[in-house]
């Protein structure tokens, strides 16, 4: 417990620190503040059920568009009544709640592949419904957000870290109960821990449910953030996959693993998006490949793995 | 709606779903035998279109007569991916297979995705397309565009000989026994990692021609390569994943479902119909509808 009191203040000060950073620094700072926070938190949640579990959740996006559309449909009265802003974003989180809830009884059932297969599904599905219900979602144009003082990238960035330390608290807390216990066990074997009594499908049920409420939390202040929520910007590829890759890429149940890929993988697009004019894409693809060759265990494991000299691990032929 | 009309939307979605048979074959192929998901499967679908284009505009040539270039092309071109992709990549490390498959190729459907929109780019391009018009012939009094006519008759063919393949020859049943017991099959001597390139070069094959014939139907541009993956993976669920049948019988299922929603709400909520009957089938049964274990 020694190490949890010099961990607790550390962690204070430094987020206080970047807290601060918006008081002296340029909007582009603030912006990529913004992005930072916003996809540790998305890899975070992540993390929450697909890192415990072993289920590869391609779907994740999903519950943050839901949330992303959520707030501006309901502050703005795209439904025909309106409410205050800040129902409107308390709100959020609870349809991604509510749908992951409706949505674990097809996708839950689901096994390994099966499960990352037929949530996948549900990036397209969302595009295409974002699109082609456009006199609430405003179509392939999106919905505007006009921007007060209230609005915009500060306010977002402050909701965004604090959602961010919320989730890395619950991944903590959860990591360490009897539910991320449960839910290790089904990643090693789930039929041998419901032998043990454990309901899998209603531990899976409740972390996944918790993650898809914080990616919409995530969602609804990222489209505040922005000031604009359109099926392209909140529904493609790169967003819907990016809290995988990163958790991937950071090394899957660990805390330490999804903040560390948020932020390089963050970093690493800016990064690219600023400097390379043409196959950004191509070069973002060559990076993630490089991770599958030298890091599949994920960046926190390396270290680990060559210390312990490679160990010689039986094949599972038919997994 | 007169019986023309529901024949007319009954053909398009029958030539469309056995198009997506054969992608989803290849898919579901490449899965039971390796246990890799292939994201970039997709891919290989555009890039048989873009191949298909490239020779079409240099010979001046009709597609269909490229149509048997394709085939061994990228037959080839599927074992190629097999043995420097899935072999140096994804088999390097045994733990988590299934992550890294997804991440590899993903990120190899990004690197070729994002290379062939630079490329049709140069070639002032904006998407692929290769629409022939041939005059349209006359059946019984029902007027039949000849392009699709022809596609339509090629894929039922195609899918009937890739079953005949998988039912029938000495190939069919060792990728068949492969896929029901890696380790037995090893054990009654056939050689896996062999079953494993030989699908993943059937996969492509088929995705090829798939693609040279999406693009005689339809435009396509090369970021729908995830686009075809994911509808041959709703197509995979839906019919139940390492099932033959299942994935022309799912094709079939979703491709007249979208033919139906395009002529009824529109051709953008064609997709959205396939994804919501993948979750219905889910809730009733979770293994597809010719899964046999989950």
């Amino acid at each position: 417990m020694n190490l949890w009191k010099t961990i607790i203040p550390v962690t204070a000060v430094a987020l206080a620190a970047v807290a601060s950073i918006p008081l002296y620094s340029s909007p582009y700072i603030i912006s990529l503040l913004f992005f930072l926070f916003t996809f540790v938190g998305l890899a975070i949640a992540y993390d929450i059920f697909g890192g415990f579990s072993g289920y590869y959740n391609l779907g994740f996006g999903a519950f943050f568009a839901i949330g992303a559309y959520t707030f501006p449909i309901l502050s703005l009265g795209r439904l025909g009544f309106q409410t205050h802003p800040i129902i409107a974003f308390i709100a959020a989180p609870l349809f991604s709640g509510v749908a992951a809830f409706l949505l674990s009884y097809p996708f839950l059932r689901l096994r390994g592949a099966y499960f990352a297969v037929a949530t996948f599904g549900l990036i397209p599905l969302m595009y295409n419904l974002a699109r082609n219900l456009s006199t609430i979602t405003g179509g392939a144009s999106g919905i505007q957000i006009v921007i007060t003082e209230f609005f915009g990238m500060l306010p977002g960035f402050y909701i965004a870290m604090a959602v961010t330390v919320a989730a890395a608290v619950t991944h903590h807390l959860i990591g360490r109960s009897r539910v991320g216990l449960a839910l290790r066990s089904i990643k090693e074997d789930e039929d041998v821990a419901s032998e043990y009594g454990i309901n899998g499908f209603a531990v899976k049920r409740l972390v996944y449910v918790i993650s898809g409420m914080y990616a919409g939390l995530l969602g609804a202040n990222f489209g505040f953030g922005l000031g604009v929520v359109s099926p392209d910007g909140v529904l493609n590829l790169e967003i819907a996959l990016a809290p995988l890759i990163m958790t991937i890429f950071g090394g899957p149940a660990s805390l330490t693993g999804a903040i560390l890929g948020g932020s390089l993988i963050t970093l690493i697009q800016e990064f690219l998006w600023l400097n390379i004019p043409f196959f950004h894409l191509a070069t973002y693809g060559l990076i993630i490949l490089l991770v599958a060759i030298f890091a599949p265990q994920g960046v926190v494991r390396i270290r680990f793995r060559r210390r312990l000299g490679r160990v010689p691990v039986a094949a599972p032929l038919n997994t | 709606m007169s019986v023309e009309t529901h024949l007319t939307i009954i053909l398009g979605g029958i030539l469309l779903g056995g198009i997506y048979g054969l992608i989803a074959l290849g898919l579901t192929m490449v899965f039971g035998v390796s246990r890799i998901l292939n994201v970039a499967h997709g891919d290989f679908v555009i890039l048989g279109s873009i191949f298909g284009l490239i020779v079409t505009t240099l010979s001046g040539q009709s597609p269909f007569l490229i149509l048997p270039l394709i085939p061994p092309l990228f037959f080839a071109a599927g074992i190629l991916f097999e043995k420097t992709m899935v072999r140096r990549v994804i088999m390097r490390n045994t733990e988590n297979t299934l992550a890294v498959s997804i991440l590899a190729t993903l990120a190899f459907a990004m690197i070729v995705e994002d290379i062939s929109f630079f490329g049709l780019g140069q070639a002032g391009l904006n998407y692929v397309s290769l629409q022939v018009f041939l005059q349209p012939i006359n059946i019984l009094g029902f007027i039949i565009p000849t392009t699709r006519f022809i596609s339509l008759i090629a894929t039922v063919m195609l899918a009937l000989a890739a079953r005949m393949i998988i039912q029938s020859t000495t190939f069919g049943r060792r990728l068949r026994a492969t896929i029901q017991d890696r380790e037995l099959a090893e054990v009654v001597g056939v050689n896996v990692s062999r079953m494993s390139a030989l699908s993943f070069g059937f996969g492509a094959a088929l995705a090829g021609i798939s693609g040279l014939f999406l693009a005689m139907i339809t435009s396509l541009t090369p970021f729908q390569g995830l686009q075809f993956t994911v509808i041959a993976l709703t197509v995979v669920i839906l019919g139940g994943l390492g099932s033959f049948t299942g994935s022309i019988v799912g094709g079939l299922v979703i491709g007249i479902a979208e033919a139906y929603t395009a002529f009824l709400w529109g051709t953008n909520w064609a997709r959205v119909v396939a994804i919501i009957v993948m979750i219905a089938v889910l809730v009733v049964k979770p293994s597809g509808i010719f899964g046999g274990r989950r």
